[in-house]
């Protein structure tokens, strides 16, 4: 591959995990440098993409819907019913409802299994230049998962009281505190992490025991 | 003990209640996705509004048919583009001025402040829609290239060229740069 042949295909697709892209980076620092700043762009363009969908609900009513008294009385009060709990479940806070749509995304995540090997959720963490300590057992599933432009680290954990999501958001800005939030049947929080973020989602499970859990099993030194 | 009728009206009240079910577990999650798809593809809010609300109706309609819980998004996706298609066929929308809608302060992006998510969505705005789309689907949903071709009905080689088209066009404009065409067109 040449170094034509790389830049088309790293436009195309920044995050491509091809060994043929792999091997030239290697080899090539400037191309290595474009492909990094094309990863960087992607995340801003991620950025760019995720508008608010709070601030329509909030403007002047929009012109009468088109074609609604087409519709039978039966389903438009039935649908009338849908829109309004859609309105009112609509997540607050946007990387919590990217995170839920995320792990919803990959139903098969939150199946009970046995735990993994310990050399698969290490290799998910090295991807993210993180390092694995002893500790983090009953773990079911680890995915170094498509996120905001990114690649991130996405485990479950296996607990008494359900399958507990972990994504460590390593690129993203931190935050000054601690967030909780409640959306589409989970709970979940938010908390700055000694690179990015760290947020860990169940239901009724004890999510600060868990975020405790990892970081003491991650090492985030790895990549400084 | 209930008559004939009545169990009829039983059933088809249970049948309701099970899509009603079904439609709120598997589609009312995506609808920020759907609007925010629906919104980079006409940039107006109260269209946006019309065609979500559409796309979800038509999607009540229709829940019985969905066969795959696992593909609701490319589903509801594919439902909006083609109401959004049909919307562009029907009339002719007024367009709106790029400059003037971005230095309005649209509230949808008021919930970002930093100079350089801005600039870059000027620039994605100014992106003809057929770049927009395969880029929107990538990005912010994760679309694989082939993902992305069956939605748009093109071919994989065809959506990486808008891929790498896109983006070229977009590292442009963050530079400064005016975009060069032979190199945009290099793909062709």
């Amino acid at each position: 591959m040449n170094c034509l042949e790389f830049r088309r295909q790293v436009g195309a697709e920044p995050h491509s995990q091809a060994p043929e892209i792999a091997q030239h980076a290697a080899q090539c620092v400037p191309c290595a440098r474009f492909r990094q700043q094309m990863q960087q762009m992607d995340s801003l363009i991620h950025r760019a993409f995720a508008i608010d969908v709070q601030a329509p609900a909030a403007q002047p009513a929009a012109a009468p819907r088109r074609r609604m008294l087409q519709w039978g009385l039966a389903a438009s009060v039935m649908l009338a019913v849908a829109v309004t709990i859609l309105w009112l479940g609509f997540p607050r806070d946007t990387l919590a409802e990217e995170v839920i749509a995320h792990v919803m995304d990959e139903p098969e995540s939150l199946r009970s299994g046995a735990p993994i090997d310990q050399a698969e959720l290490a290799d998910v963490l090295a991807a993210s230049q993180l390092l694995l300590r002893p500790g983090m057992n009953d773990v079911s599933y680890a995915s170094s998962c498509p996120f905001r432009g990114n690649r991130v680290p996405h485990f479950v954990v296996q607990t008494a009281r359900g399958p507990v999501t972990v994504m460590l958001l390593t690129k993203e800005a931190p935050v000054p505190g601690t967030r909780q939030f409640k959306e589409e049947g989970f709970e979940g929080v938010i908390m700055p992490a000694p690179r990015g973020l760290l947020v860990v989602l169940g239901k009724d499970a004890l999510l600060e025991e868990i975020a405790t859990k990892v970081f003491a099993a991650v090492d985030y030194q790895m990549g400084w | 003990m209930s008559s004939p009728s009545d169990r009829s009206v039983d059933l088809t009240a249970a049948a309701v209640a099970d899509d009603r079910q079904r439609f709120e577990a598997l589609c009312l999650p995506y609808k920020a996705d759907l609007y925010r798809f629906v919104f980079w593809l006409c940039h107006n809010h109260t269209l946006t509004e019309d065609v979500t609300q559409e796309t979800l109706l038509r999607a009540w309609r229709s829940i019985g048919s969905l066969s795959d819980a696992n593909a609701v998004r490319p589903w509801l996706l594919t439902i909006a583009r083609r109401e959004l298609a049909r919307t562009f066929e029907r009339k002719q929308l007024e367009t709106v001025d790029l400059d003037s809608a971005l230095a309005v302060g649209d509230p949808a992006f008021a919930a970002h402040d930093h100079r350089e998510v801005d600039e870059m969505r000027a620039a994605i705005l100014q992106l003809d829609a057929g770049f927009r789309e395969p880029l929107m689907l990538q990005v912010l949903f994760g679309y694989s290239t082939e993902e992305i071709a069956k939605h748009m009905e093109l071919s994989v080689p065809a959506v990486l060229t808008r891929l790498y088209r896109a983006r070229n066009v977009l590292r442009r404009k963050m530079l400064g740069e005016m975009p060069d065409e032979s190199d945009v067109d290099e793909l062709s």
